[in-house]
């Protein structure tokens, strides 16, 4: 899941994108409006947490410009001032939560979470293909009954392919979303790790869950 | 103040009432006095009559009757009280034929009259002054309703509800003005209140950033095990927050000093370009750092009155700033002059990039940076406010002019020492 961070304080940006990361997230960081919107164009962001007070743009007109495009990437607002006023604005402007500063990380992780997952037409943390339980809350993967261990980039692969559940996810997509700018590899590294993924969920099992749909990219599903 | 003029109002229409009283006794006392003694010579004339017909002889019966009907030659009236408490009117005059002639009346009915007369005045003074004293309170009441809503809603206002006013317009005309000036008060606070929570605001607003930066660097690095490389960086990370942290806690103290009067401060009366030289010399270090060369221009001796300790954070805080945004190889000049007989003015040029005129408005709000970039530490927005606060305290000012691309100059104003004469040289 690829998460943009537009954060002006230096050390509160980068301990956000840092436990972000931790967590699997794939986070592009920037500490400028004007440079927040271009990116929110060029990449296709599960979640963008962004601070009121920006240089040279702030929040509310990133916020603002993103709604009249009609971009419905779920928003998390961060702001150091907490007037009711501020709230209501933010929610009017289309935010889709509000976290006034300072916060606590676990509460910024799970609203985040939480967000990734509406945005994905989730409402329960726990999506369940087939025999294939996937807790996003805890992050962990069962199938039939039995835990499974995955790195990482495997879960978070196999989290962006169950929010897709049932749909055809071309490679360039996956990677976007699993990617941050700062990546230096390229698309064909998913094909290695959708490999990974199926030795850990499919190898034992005779319903197989991840297909192949050549040309067009990989789709998780229990009904093919 | 009810009370006051409730006994005024009481005092007065008793006054009132005892002097009518009073009176009313006089003037009954003096008309039936008259009427006694109309009665006595009455009753002369009766004896006179009855006497004749007694047996006296006409000529002295006609003599008599004569002498009391005209105007008898009285010499002396007067009450006299018998034994038994009994009391008379004794009238004496003299006979036309010689002699004087005595005739006395009792006065019990003219004496019982009175009593009564006096009686029921005193009984309807007392009455008529209860009654004074009832509507006397009855109108202060009245007349000092709007006083006491007044009263009332003075007693509500607080430092949330400043915006309220006193009804000047409901008020005695008398006390409108206090009413009015009352209303000016209030808002004096207001707007004086309003700043301060503006800038606790601001204040609290500056520090939840950094807190929230401290918070979540702390609470990831405790997520998990780390290496010790790792959490020295965090700590680190920590650190320098902290201490940018420390840095704003320090600017707000010194805000909520300078705000503090200055009489109980030492203000002294000093040369401003003494001060101007001995800042400058200390500026330098900064300056021969950043390659700025600081020019010092005082004519004459500029004698100025001020607290040292505050102008010299003044000066010293607009020339770190001039030599700040020069380029290297600029100059920054400061100088002092009298700009008249009553102030003197210290100035701060430097040919640096200049502030954009959209900013110049606001350079001297808290927390007001030109750039909103939070990277450079130590810079909070503080310094041109505090400038301007020190200034306020001492009675002086600050002003800006800027051009961008040509530099800024900032001008204070601070009030001339009346101890020494300015010799006017600039």
């Amino acid at each position: 899941m690829r998460i943009l961070v537009a954060e002006d304080h230096a050390t509160l940006a980068r301990s956000i994108a840092n436990g972000l990361r931790e967590e699997g997230f794939a986070v592009d960081l920037t500490a400028d409006g004007d440079e927040a919107l271009q990116l929110t164009r060029a990449n296709p962001y599960d979640c963008l947490v962004l601070d009121v007070m920006l240089p040279s743009r702030d929040g509310w007109s990133i916020l603002q410009h993103l709604r009249k495009t009609g971009a419905q990437t779920p928003v998390l607002m961060l702001t150091a001032r907490d007037a009711i006023e501020d709230r209501v604005k933010g929610l009017n402007l289309g935010a889709d939560d509000y976290l006034v500063k300072p916060f606590a990380w676990d509460e910024l992780l799970a609203r985040v979470r939480a967000l990734v997952r509406r945005g994905h037409g989730q409402k329960s943390p726990v999506v369940q293909v087939g025999d294939l339980q996937i807790d996003t809350a805890g992050k962990t993967v069962q199938r039939a009954g039995k835990p499974i261990s995955l790195s990482g980039r495997e879960y978070a692969l196999l989290e962006y392919l169950a929010h897709r559940e049932g749909k055809v996810v071309s490679r360039g997509e996956i990677w976007d979303h699993l990617y941050d700018q700062t990546d230096e590899t390229t698309s064909n590294v998913v094909d290695v790790y959708i490999g990974y993924l199926r030795q850990k969920i499919d190898r034992d099992f005779e319903q197989k869950l991840i297909h192949t749909r050549r040309g067009l990219g990989y789709v998780l599903s229990a009904d093919l | 103040m009810t009370r006051r003029i409730a006994i005024t109002i009481l005092l007065t229409v008793w006054a009132a009432i005892i002097i009518a009283g009073s009176a009313a006794w006089g003037v009954a006392y003096f008309v039936m006095r008259n009427q006694l003694d109309r009665s006595v010579l009455d009753k002369a004339k009766e004896i006179a009559v009855r006497s004749t017909a007694a047996g006296g002889g006409p000529a002295n019966r006609l003599k008599m009757a004569i002498e009391v009907e005209a105007d008898p030659n009285v010499v002396d009236k007067k009450f006299i009280s018998m034994p038994g408490g009994k009391e008379i009117r004794q009238i004496v005059y003299v006979r036309r034929e010689g002699g004087q002639a005595t005739i006395s009346l009792s006065a019990d009915n003219f004496r019982l009259t009175l009593n009564v007369l006096a009686a029921s005045l005193l009984g309807c003074g007392l009455l008529a002054g209860l009654m004074a004293m009832l509507l006397a309170r009855r109108l202060a009441q009245i007349a000092l309703r709007p006083l006491r809503q007044t009263a009332d809603s003075i007693a509500e206002i607080d430092e949330s509800k400043l915006d309220r006013r006193i009804a000047a317009a409901e008020l005695p005309v008398e006390l409108q003005p206090m009413a009015g000036r009352l209303n000016e008060l209030l808002g004096r606070l207001g707007v004086a209140f309003e700043q301060r929570r503006r800038f606790l605001a601001d204040a609290s607003h500056e520090l939840r950033t950094p807190v929230a930066a401290l918070i979540t660097t702390m609470e990831i690095a405790l997520r998990r095990p780390r290496e010790a490389a790792e959490l020295a960086e965090t700590l680190q990370m920590c650190l320098s927050e902290a201490r940018h942290m420390r840095v704003l806690v320090q600017a707000l103290l010194r805000q909520v000093r300078s705000e503090g009067q200055v009489n109980d401060e030492l203000t002294e009366d000093i040369d401003a370009g003494q001060m101007l030289k001995e800042c400058a010399d200390l500026a330098d270090s900064l300056a021969i750092e950043k390659q700025v060369t600081v020019v010092r221009s005082v004519q004459g001796s500029v004698p100025i009155r001020a607290v040292v300790g505050r102008l010299r954070s003044v000066v010293l805080n607009l020339m770190s700033n001039a030599i700040e945004y020069s380029p290297p190889g600029a100059t920054v000049e400061v100088s002092a002059a009298n700009a008249d007989n009553s102030e003197a003015e210290i100035a701060v040029r430097d040919n640096g990039p200049g502030i954009a005129p959209e900013h110049l408005p606001h350079i001297f709000q808290p927390f007001y940076r030109a750039s909103k970039h939070r990277e450079s530490e130590g810079h909070l927005g503080l310094g041109l406010f505090l400038v301007k606060s020190h200034l306020k305290a001492m009675g002086g000012d600050c002003r800006v002019e800027s051009l961008p691309g040509a530099g800024t100059t900032f001008r204070v104003r601070i009030p001339s020492s009346a101890a020494l004469t300015p010799n006017g040289g600039r």
